[in-house]
């Protein structure tokens, strides 16, 4: 006999389509941590986060029998997720943080660079660092190296084409490196 | 864009460690002597440890899920072309009944809303006011579900969210006076570990 864990997303969503509990259960379990991971990432609030991440398997739920399989299950979750999420965010208005980093892509000195190396193998420098991303930057950071995705699947959830991705994550790591150099300027 | 010798599929090749000898030859000759380049490599590498350290601290989420549990089987007593009217929050194994006891009283429920042609339904708290009152609480581990159901009732308070990973739940009360009050004698009560306002 298969255990829950040996069974393949697709499958799944197969059997969740009808309406089978068990098979929502081994997938809730298995992607549910990923997914609030992601959402965390676009909502600072926890208990809105858990709302969400709530709204999101519901609706997986009930729209497994539109999945078609031409991605893959964690990506057709993840893309659920990030429209409930924005969803979520545009209902309540909220707005982007004061002071984002500034987009603008400035080369950095070599001394910069050298002293930035620090910052980088910093974990909380750079987790602080990316916290201030521009959102479509962070979420494609998010993607891409958190929940390891590749630059085809971020964009199928993002909605753009590759390309989008990769310019948003070459901007993404330039703006990471001019706050890690900013950062170690600092102490 | 400054021109670049690698594409971004390259660098990620060579920081998962996936490129072939060739190019990570060539990237290593490289970033030896670009620092710009350098410093792009250990950030892909951070973020990548980052990404490994948040998958470690992962704690199983069975909380969540029962509360989906419970949302899923009060969806699978109402008719298919009603679905989903009302959703029933369930917060925990622990505040499972309680939640149940909070529906016989109409509230605490989740309405989705899905009109024709809407791609995904919105899921909104009904039963949170405008003006909300409300306090996070944690309760006591040894805590039994009837003292709670009791507790809330007396304070006529509605759960209306949790749990928060950090295992907190929302009560939201009717006023600025009930939501006093209520902090007053849940800070006082051994049911309760922990009771902030929000």
């Amino acid at each position: 006999m298969r255990l829950e864990q040996d069974i393949p997303d697709t499958e799944l969503l197969a059997r969740i389509a009808g309406q089978d509990m068990t098979a929502m259960e081994a997938l809730y379990h298995r992607h549910a941590p990923a997914v609030r991971r992601f959402i965390a990432q676009l909502i600072k609030d926890p208990f809105e986060v858990s709302d969400v991440l709530q709204t999101t398997m519901l609706d997986v739920w009930r729209k497994a029998g539109s999945f078609e399989g031409r991605s893959g299950g964690r990506t057709w979750v993840l893309s659920i997720a990030r429209y409930k999420a924005i969803d979520h965010l545009r209902r309540h208005a909220r707005v982007a943080p004061a002071d984002p980093m500034s987009e603008t892509l400035e080369e950095i000195d070599t001394q910069s660079a050298e002293t930035a190396l620090s910052a980088a193998q910093d974990a909380a420098a750079l987790r602080a660092c990316i916290a201030q991303l521009p959102d479509a930057q962070k979420t494609a950071i998010h993607l891409a190296f958190f929940q390891d995705l590749t630059y085809a699947e971020v964009a199928e959830i993002e909605g753009v084409p590759e390309g989008t991705v990769k310019t948003r994550i070459y901007h993404a790591k330039k703006l990471l490196m001019r706050c890690l150099a900013s950062k170690s300027k600092k102490d | 864009m400054v021109e670049r010798s690698f594409t971004e599929d390259d660098l990620r090749a060579f920081v998962t460690g996936n490129a072939r000898s060739e190019l990570a030859r060539r990237i290593k000759a490289k970033a030896s002597t670009d620092h710009e380049l350098g410093l792009e490599i250990e950030v892909m590498r951070g973020m990548i440890a980052l990404a490994g350290q948040d998958r470690a601290e992962e704690t199983e989420d069975a909380l969540g899920w029962q509360r989906l549990k419970q949302t899923l089987a009060s969806q699978a007593h109402t008719a298919p072309s009603e679905r989903p009217p009302v959703a029933t929050p369930a917060f925990g194994w622990r505040a499972a009944a309680v939640v149940l006891g909070l529906l016989a009283l109409g509230q605490g429920a989740f309405i989705a809303t899905s009109g024709p042609g809407d791609e995904a339904a919105r899921y909104e708290t009904a039963s949170v006011p405008t003006d909300q009152h409300i306090l996070a609480v944690a309760f006591a581990d040894d805590t039994q579900v009837s003292a709670i159901t009791a507790l809330l009732q007396t304070h006529q308070a509605i759960l209306v969210g949790g749990p928060s990973v950090a295992g907190l739940y929302r009560l939201s009360f009717a006023n600025e006076d009930a939501q006093a009050q209520a902090h007053a004698a849940l800070s006082a009560s051994p049911l309760i570990r922990l009771v902030a306002q929000e």
